[in-house]
């Protein structure tokens, strides 16, 4: 008795076209989230919004910045035509024992206008020496960014606290577990 | 039982029958090996992870604003040269020919940086920008942001062969996670015949890399 072919057949062609499409959508899925963990769409973010003038603590810290256009950076370099530089000064200060370790630099500086438009912060210098804050004292860091002369008044400070601790020994970087990197601040103006 | 049968005693019509089946089942075997040796030749033809998530080009020719959606370049110029001074004012020399390539770009919504961009000749041989000339000196080094353009160099150290109706791609940096379909752009630098002999026959003896 031959099997009977042509069940067989439209059941091989429909496991075919089935592999073929989990294997595209495998593939596509794999490549988009490539995508978004390269451009930071995956990384979870609570944003707190900052009024102006205000100080805001959170997770030790307490935060405080502002943003200004200047007519040129400290080297006297003016920016080119159309654009502004403009000076950011973030100040922190250890808000407990706790906050005295947290001496790194926040992971991730940017002005953002209301477009969502960004533009990057290059620091120039930051007032934490050593591995250890004082609680209280303030520690400014100064930075630089250049945005269009438009956009000067309306940019606002966006930044990403570092979960970084100085008191977690180096052979034990990779085992301890810190706080989540999942807090944004973005400062009003 | 029939079966049994017929192997005791064979007829002179099952003897034929059993030639055919031993004649099909090497035909089969053939037939089969035929099947592996293509499947493995196709296999060959198959895209490596890399050629699959190549970057996406958009392509474009000189003096034009070539937009990728994330960032737009525009190739403003091109110079030969023997020599190039960089920033420092330190004289670098080719056995060969330096195509500086003057390039502006501006980005559309984030701050990027581009990454060293290749010249691409005609037959599809690549070459990577210099890394005689410090990368800090080229226009991968400032940020491209939106709202405004910057400008820059790159510096090419090829054959005077490869000149003539070569292209340029940038893209970004390259970096451990490679992202599928980078964005690119590709730009011909518009070198016909004569304008690559007028390029290679009078190099720049000395090219300064210095903002205009």
């Amino acid at each position: 008795m031959p099997p009977p072919r042509k069940p067989r057949i439209v059941l091989q062609g429909l496991g075919a076209v089935l592999a073929l499409a989990v294997t595209l959508g495998a593939m596509t899925y794999d490549d988009y989230r490539v995508y978004r963990v390269r451009t930071g769409a995956n990384e979870i973010t609570q944003t707190h919004v900052v009024q102006p003038g205000q100080a805001i603590t959170l997770k030790h810290i307490s935060w405080k910045a502002s943003v200004e256009a200047v007519p040129s950076l400290p080297d006297g370099k003016k920016a080119g035509p159309g654009t502004t530089y403009m000076k950011i000064v973030i100040t922190r200060a250890a808000a407990d024992q706790e906050g005295t370790v947290k001496t790194a630099k926040p992971g991730k500086m940017r002005l953002e206008d209301r477009l969502g438009r960004s533009w990057a912060i290059e620091v120039g210098d930051d007032a934490v020496r050593g591995d250890k804050l004082e609680i209280g004292r303030p520690y400014p860091i100064t930075a630089f960014a250049r945005v269009p002369a438009a956009q000067a008044q309306e940019v606002e400070l966006v930044l990403r606290p570092s979960n970084y601790r100085s008191d977690v020994p180096t052979e034990k970087l990779t085992t301890t577990h810190t706080d989540p990197d999942d807090v944004e601040l973005r400062f009003k103006r | 039982m029939t079966a049994t049968q017929e192997r005791s005693a064979p007829t002179r019509r099952s003897r034929r029958a059993a030639r055919g089946r031993a004649g099909s089942r090497t035909l089969s075997a053939i037939a089969g090996l035929a099947l592996v040796a293509a499947a493995v030749a196709v296999q060959t033809l198959g895209l490596t992870p890399n050629d699959r998530g190549a970057p996406i080009s958009t392509t474009g020719s000189l003096g034009e604003d070539v937009d990728t959606g994330r960032f737009t370049v525009r190739v403003d110029k091109v110079a030969a040269a023997r020599t190039v001074e960089t920033l420092s004012a330190e004289p670098v020399a080719t056995e060969q020919l330096f195509v500086v390539v003057t390039a502006s770009a501006t980005s559309a919504k984030e701050p990027l940086k581009l990454g060293q961009p290749r010249l691409i000749t005609p037959d599809g041989v690549s070459y990577e920008a210099t890394d005689k000339i410090p990368a800090t000196n080229t226009l991968a080094n400032p940020w491209v942001q939106p709202g405004f353009w910057v400008s820059g160099f790159f510096v090419f150290e090829v054959p005077a062969s490869a000149v003539q109706g070569s292209k340029v791609a940038f893209g970004l940096p390259k970096s451990a996670l490679v992202e599928p379909f980078e964005p690119e752009v590709e730009v011909d630098l518009g070198l016909d015949e004569a304008k690559a002999a007028q390029l290679t026959s009078a190099p720049q003896d000395v090219y300064p890399l210095k903002k205009s």
